[in-house]
């Protein structure tokens, strides 16, 4: 059995109890929100950089459409 | 100084206050609360899993709220009602993002405690099915012809929200694999007092999180739609031109 078997079977198949998977499952489900919630908040900020990259020519010719306070 | 870059600073500090407050709650949950005695250390993900369950219950609310709007205000003043189909889209997303953890995280409790990863029961039908139904918001968003695709996703929305009493009341009324509800539920139901401030900071910080990930997923929109206001401007601009 190479390595990648045994670590998909670290992380997800052994429910025993008594054994170290109670720890893994936990780490599992953590490392899961973090993953989810960082890669959506990246992919948020890689978009916010191409809108960005779009909209700086309109705006440079539209200078009175900066609102200042 | 200009209003976009105020909105920055308190996002700034928004996130920052945010992510102190997530590392605390984390730090309470992992290595303070006490060890549940019957599922052991697996028990620790209730305080991931149920804040942002109940926070994928939330926000479909907003989307709600937002798409209602959309469509009282689409013909009378389009222009606050791209501001409500902003938030909409973001709140439609947001929910995604905190259904698919609630997901991940019980399909990960489950296998560690019943020994199986999904069961169909009421609860996980109905939050499976709130999370298609979102979904296909996105998808029907993301893939339908230009034209009248803010109007039929607003209208889908509407009937998506209305899941989200069915996921909420699930564990109320018929009984399954998903356990009776922790809080609310009768002189039994709560947990440890020890427990208890490791769940609340983890549901203030996931809800700074969501507010955060909403406010800044809405900024994007409206970054979006400024753009092609500007290239539709540009384009009768051009057609003007090309006339004389």
């Amino acid at each position: 059995m190479n390595d990648s078997y045994y670590f998909h079977r670290w992380i997800f198949l052994n429910a025993n109890r008594d054994g170290p998977m109670q720890a893994h499952h936990l780490l599992a489900a953590y490392a899961a929100v973090w993953l989810i919630q960082g890669g959506y908040a990246a992919w948020v900020v890689y978009q916010w950089w191409c809108a960005g990259k779009l909209l700086r020519p309109a705006l440079s010719l539209n200078s009175d459409s900066d609102e200042d306070l | 100084m200009r209003r976009s870059r105020i909105f920055g600073l308190v996002g700034i500090v928004w996130l920052a206050l945010t992510l102190l407050a997530l590392a605390h709650a984390t730090r309470l949950a992992l290595f303070v609360a006490p060890t549940e005695e019957t599922m052991l250390d697996v028990q620790r993900i209730f305080y991931y899993h149920v804040p942002t369950s109940m926070l994928s219950l939330v926000f479909p609310y907003v989307n709600l709220v937002a798409s209602i709007f959309y469509l009282a205000w689409r013909r009378s003043e389009p222009l606050r009602a791209l501001t409500a189909d902003a938030v909409a889209i973001a709140a439609a997303e947001v929910t995604v993002v905190y259904a698919s953890i609630s997901l991940v995280t019980g399909m990960l409790w489950g296998k560690a405690a019943w020994g199986i990863w999904w069961a169909w029961d009421a609860r996980l039908t109905s939050m499976l099915l709130l999370w298609l139904l979102y979904v296909s918001y996105l998808m029907l968003r993301k893939l339908s012809s230009p034209g009248q695709t803010q109007t039929l996703a607003a209208a889908l929305s509407v009937f998506a929200a209305i899941d989200v009493p069915i996921v909420f009341l699930s564990i109320r009324m018929w009984r399954g694999q998903h356990p009776a509800p922790v809080f609310g539920a009768g002189p039994d139901s709560g947990i440890n007092p020890a427990m208890m401030p490791a769940f609340v900071w983890n549901v203030l910080g996931w809800v700074m999180w969501g507010v955060f990930l909403l406010a800044f997923r809405y900024a994007l929109e409206r970054r979006r739609q400024e753009t092609e206001q500007e290239s539709a401007l540009k384009a009768i601009e051009d057609s003007l031109e090309i006339a004389q």
